[in-house]
């Protein structure tokens, strides 16, 4: 199972903080994004769509 | 997939004081349901409600967020009912002030304004939990924050309101009697839109100060005026009045809340999923799409229930018992989701966790009467509850 890309819009992120610190997880990284392994995926899915202004994405790699 | 039809009515009385059951058959009947009596349809379940309103490009807000055409029309321009690209210019104009950093610019204030206000009503002992306790909150600080005129009556501002909330429903009596709110509102708003009207240093003489400078066109600026106030006016009544109900009548999660304040963000994404202050807005359908397999024409109007989708048991685990460390409670659907999310759900939580501190710190036992509900098209909300604080 491949992992999971989590991604932000920044222009969209008013800094709720409903996500758990994703979106920081991801503001912090490199590259703004953040890879998930496979058994953290539902827990990512919900922390994404906690967002209220919907900034954050899964991103599921064709495998 | 064919879309049924239904002769539910989410807006009579009896579906007002209670809409659960409603909900409930509407859920059940199918993703999306045509309401023969508005002529409109409508989705109840959480997947269609999120989906639609991330879906912002198909499920359009410019048309007009209402069930009536006339009053979208009346209603367009605000940050709610306009689309990209002028929709984050609009939304940028009000979130400037709204957005979670800038909470903390007031966060002092608004903390000790909840503080005053909860020992006061500890030493009263026993209050109606709207009018000393959801109205005195957002009618003392919002205001104020604005710049309002201090010769000016706040309690018309409640009126106008719930005149505006009652007109996105049904041309029915409850939206017919608002109407002449609404001209007043919208004179006082102009007259607010003329410099020196608003107080030097608020958040509303600054919008002034822009438009005066150009760098906001001046036609925006009453909207934007009523943006600040009329949303932050009715929600906030209904969010902090379901507050003492739900702890007065769960004394279990009142005292594991009290046991442990870290619960409390989670406390109050609980009150607002069981007790969604906004019932639903419309959203207009500009390209032929589906919603939930449904075909939906361009040219439809859908009804997005948040109240339901809050409680939709194909999403939400036990979704009619209020837990207040509910697991990913924060999914909840409102404050409306995507780029219409509601503009003050900051300002809304600070108040709203401000008050549960305050209460935590002030308050053993919370008693409360039976609740009288409002009869309003767009707010489900308490209207008088007695209530009384044991420090």
């Amino acid at each position: 199972m491949a992992d999971v890309v989590v991604r932000i819009d920044a222009r969209r992120c008013e800094l709720h903080q409903q996500c758990e610190g994703l979106s920081t997880r991801i503001f912090q990284s490199r590259d703004r994004q953040v890879v998930v392994g496979e058994p953290d995926t539902e827990d990512i899915q919900r922390r994404v769509r906690s967002c209220p202004m919907g900034a954050l994405s899964l991103v599921v790699p064709v495998v | 997939m064919t879309i049924p039809e239904s002769d539910l009515d989410p807006y009579t009385d009896s579906s007002i004081t209670d809409p659960y059951p409603l909900y409930r058959s509407l859920r059940e009947a199918a993703p999306v349901v045509y309401l023969t009596s508005h002529q409109v349809h409508c989705a109840a379940r959480y997947e269609e409600v999120y989906s639609a309103l991330h879906r912002h490009g198909t499920f359009v807000s410019g048309e007009g967020v209402g069930l009536t055409d006339t009053l979208n029309r009346a209603q367009k321009g605000s940050s709610f009912t306009s689309d990209p690209p002028d929709h984050a210019y609009v939304r940028g104009l009000v979130a400037r002030h709204l957005k979670p950093r800038a909470m903390a610019d007031i966060t002092g204030y608004v903390t000790s304004w909840a503080d005053r206000l909860v020992k006061e009503l500890v030493a009263k002992q026993s209050f109606d939990a709207v009018q000393d306790f959801a109205v005195a909150f957002p009618l003392g600080v919002v205001p104020d924050l604005l710049g309002w005129p201090e010769d000016e009556g706040k309690e018309r501002l409640l009126h106008w309101a719930s005149a505006g909330f009652n007109a996105f429903g049904p041309m029915n009596d409850r939206t017919r009697s608002g109407l002449p709110l609404l001209g007043e509102m919208h004179e006082f708003l102009h007259r607010m839109s003329q410099p020196g009207n608003l107080r030097a240093g608020s958040w509303g003489a600054e919008l002034v100060a822009d438009a005066r400078e150009g760098k906001i066109e001046d036609k925006l600026l009453p909207g934007l005026l009523g943006d600040f106030l009329a949303p932050s006016m009715d929600t906030s009544v209904s969010a902090l009045s379901s507050m003492l109900w739900l702890l007065g009548t769960h004394k279990e999660q009142w005292q594991r809340l009290r046991e442990n304040p870290s619960l409390i963000p989670s406390a109050f994404n609980e009150i607002i999923r069981i007790e969604s202050p906004l019932r639903g807005f419309t959203r207009y359908v500009a390209e032929d799409t589906e919603l939930g397999g449904a075909p939906l024409p361009k040219g439809s109007r859908v009804l997005l229930l948040f109240g339901s989708a809050n409680r939709d048991e194909r999403f939400w685990d036990d979704p009619e018992t209020f837990t207040i460390d509910r697991p990913g409670v924060a999914q909840h659907v409102g404050f409306g989701h995507g780029i219409h999310a509601c503009v003050g759900q900051a300002l809304s939580r600070l108040e709203g966790q401000s008050l549960l501190e305050s209460l935590i710190r002030h308050v053993d036992r919370i008693e409360v009467g039976e609740p009288t509900w409002r009869l309003h098209n767009t707010i489900r909300g308490i209207e008088r509850l007695d209530v009384t604080l044991h420090g």
